[in-house]
């Protein structure tokens, strides 16, 4: 009974998006689940994945973040446009340009945050007004577009739909072997590990889940290529978290930074790339957006930040650093997502939904912190 | 020996005005000289000099920084606490829709108007104030959710459009005289003078300090770090409420686009003012000159017209220097 309350506990936020799921099924009777809106889905988030992933590595370091992503990505959008528009300049090229520029910006941002002991809260407001400003004056404050096609496809197209079930289940068979795999190398080396059933429940709901958005693709467009950038991004940042030494190191820096520093790891170079890294992944962020707008626009990217770091805290990162993952986040930004797109679906008034999301994310913390505050009673 | 002592406080006394006024300057020297500079470059530069100086220009900007300022005063404490209050901007359209609707569509006395946009100010500091102190949930986060939530019920009342009011008195308050000086001017000196007493003369103004700079300590040494908590965010709450009014007066309607941005403005006015982002320092004098500059700043743009965009960029440089200035500063003084 203990076992199960505490699955409960440490699931809540999934549970809550199983329930949020159903509540918006029977209530727009059944159309949440069409095709369509898996497609929906994803392309109206895919933003959010991939900033929220690098807002995690920001967080982790201590609940830092950077407000300045939303304005970079309409800069990004405002210089790629005008490169690959009105220039005519080759696609690639501008890509490549367009990341120099996001390796440079990060770097800026990360020496001022991290070797000159600017608060990454200010260092990133300047740069949140400054780069919007700069952006839609180099627009001069009109849309560019339409986007060069071959530009838009490589994040708009879809896969064949005839692949979609074959890499539905090549996912489901590479999750259970990774799984099987990771659960014998800890026994094997004595370390506790969750219990047999527990580890075939979570591989029979998440096949489950993947053969669902297979099938359901596979009855519109064929998979969609956001979610191939999405999806390689998550994973590359789990295993970076979860599986490698400078993983680690972003969460001891979160627990105790001085501490981190006396045991001879450098932490300013750690904050360091966790600006670069969260400057490199706007850029994509901005690609993903410039896309899906086929055009950049002055208003491109407003409130970005807020999208990020609620689905970082709705999924239960660490507003003080050092807890969180990206699992959880990517969770915490597929609630964020399903509760837009439901309401959405069901016609509430926009102004409403904004009410509705503010609710939200502060139900979320506190809902964590009292789920917290519990675990440690016990 | 007693003497002595009586001397010397009468001396004090004496020259207390002077010292502190000597003081005042020394503290803020750099960012004066910086708002001197800039004056006189407005006043020189041809393209502003004949515009610059004239009166109503000053009084322009002083009445367009008396806003920023009323929620810089609230945001100064904020951030001495070492918080943040980030949904002033939204508290500013709700309460500017609201009062405006109590007077266009209830048809309510405009001193009730005036005094229903502040409540929702209060009721919203309160909120915040309750939940910050109550719970470990970041300042930040808190606010930002608040932030939406009376954003999003701007929206609802007013349904997207501005709420217009017709009757001549309401203007009074954000577009009118007070003698030759604009009421919102007024209004300011009143609110520096409150904010400068709760700051300096009172027991809150002495915890706040004490909280910011080390909450656990003050908590040990009998402060109620909750209630300096609450209080501060309740005041911050009311001046935002305040803005929202004059800003809703000064445009003969309640807008739910009021305020987009202010947050950063005060913000910028505060940090250029010298109040340190760590919290536990910071001072009223100091926002006043960084709000000023921040003023002059916009209104020398205007008047050079600069694109509104490139605005946001100096702005942005502005900020990252002053808190620049202000590292190195504590740099030098640690060694």
């Amino acid at each position: 009974m203990k076992n199960a309350l505490n699955v409960i506990r440490k699931n809540t936020m999934l549970i809550i998006l199983v329930l949020v799921v159903l509540f918006f099924t029977a209530m727009t009777g059944g159309s949440m689940l069409q095709p369509s809106n898996f497609d929906a889905l994803i392309a109206q988030n895919a933003y959010v994945y991939v900033l929220a992933t690098g807002m995690l590595m920001c967080m982790l370091t201590g609940g830092n973040i950077d407000l300045s992503v939303g304005s970079f990505v309409c800069f990004i959008g405002s210089v790629g446009g005008t490169m690959m528009v009105i220039g005519g300049m080759n696609v690639g090229l501008s890509m490549a340009l367009m990341l120099l520029i996001g390796v440079a910006y990060g770097c800026v941002l990360g020496y001022i945050i991290a070797y000159l002991n600017i608060p990454p809260w200010i260092a990133t407001l300047a740069g949140y007004l400054a780069l919007r400003g700069w952006g839609v004056a180099i627009m001069k404050g009109l849309t560019i577009s339409p986007m060069p096609d071959s530009f838009v496809q490589m994040f708009n197209g879809h896969l064949p739909k005839s692949f979609c079930l074959i890499i539905g289940a090549v996912v489901c068979v590479l999750f259970v072997l990774i799984t099987v795999k990771g659960r014998t190398d800890k026994l094997k080396k004595g370390y506790e590990t969750e219990s047999l059933v527990s580890m075939i429940v979570k591989c029979v709901l998440v096949c489950a889940v993947t053969m669902l958005f297979a099938f359901k693709f596979q009855n519109h467009n064929g998979i969609p290529f956001t979610l191939i950038w999405v999806a390689v991004i998550v994973l590359i940042y789990h295993f970076i978290t979860s599986k490698t030494t400078i993983g680690r190191y972003f969460y001891t820096i979160g627990g105790n930074k001085e501490a981190t520093r006396l045991s001879g790891i450098d932490t300013n170079k750690i904050m360091f790339t966790a600006y670069l890294n969260m400057a490199i992944l706007t850029v994509i962020a901005g690609w993903l957006t410039m896309a899906r707008l086929t055009s950049a626009n002055p208003t491109a990217g407003v409130n970005y930040e807020l999208d990020a770091i609620s689905a970082c805290v709705v999924g239960g990162v660490s507003a003080y650093g050092g807890s969180g993952t990206v699992f959880g986040m990517v969770v915490g930004a597929t609630l964020i997502g399903v509760i837009n797109l439901g309401m959405s679906l069901m016609s509430i008034d926009p102004n409403w939904q904004k009410v509705i999301k503010g609710v939200v994310l502060l139900a979320a913390v506190v809902f964590e912190i009292l789920n917290n505050k519990d675990m440690t009673k016990d | 020996m007693a003497q002595g002592k009586e001397k010397k406080k009468q001396n004090a006394a004496a020259s207390g005005f002077g010292k502190a006024a000597k003081i005042y300057f020394k503290e803020n020297a750099g960012i004066i000289v910086a708002l001197l500079v800039l004056c006189i470059f407005l006043s020189v530069n041809p393209l502003t000099s004949f515009s610059f100086l004239t009166q109503k220009n000053v009084f322009n900007v002083l009445r367009q920084i008396s806003t920023n300022l009323y929620l810089a005063c609230g945001m100064t404490m904020v951030i001495i606490l070492g918080g943040i209050d980030l949904s002033v901007g939204s508290i500013i359209a709700l309460s500017g829709c609201l009062a405006a609707g109590c007077v266009s569509r209830y048809n309510l006395p405009i001193a009730v108007a005036i005094l229903v946009g502040i409540l929702v100010g209060l009721v919203v500091g309160m909120f915040n104030g309750w939940v910050i102190a109550k719970t470990t949930i970041p300042p930040f986060i808190v606010t930002l959710a608040t932030m939406n939530i009376a954003k999003g019920l701007a929206y609802v009342y007013t349904g997207g459009s501005p709420v217009r009011v017709v009757t001549k008195e309401w203007q009074f308050i954000g577009a009118g005289y007070i003698g030759p000086v604009p009421t919102p001017v007024v209004i300011l000196v009143l609110v520096l003078i409150i904010t400068a007493i709760i700051m300096n003369k009172t027991k809150l103004g002495r915890h706040l300090y004490a909280v910011g700079g080390n909450a656990q300590a003050a908590q040990f040494s009998g402060i109620s770090v909750a209630k300096v908590k609450f209080l501060v965010h309740t005041y911050s709450g009311i001046m935002a409420g305040l803005a929202g009014v004059v800003l809703a007066s000064r445009m003969y309607s309640g807008q739910p686009t009021a305020g987009d941005g202010a947050e950063m403005d005060a913000i910028a006015a505060v940090v250029v003012g010298g109040t340190s982002m760590a919290g536990g320092s910071g001072k009223i004098g100091g926002t006043i000159i960084g709000g000023l500059i921040i003023g002059v700043l916009n209104n020398g743009l205007n008047l050079m017209n600069v694109n509104s965009f490139w605005q946001y960029v100096v702005k942005g440089c502005v900020i990252l220097l002053a808190v620049y200035v202000d590292y190195v500063r504590n740099k030098k003084s640690k060694l």
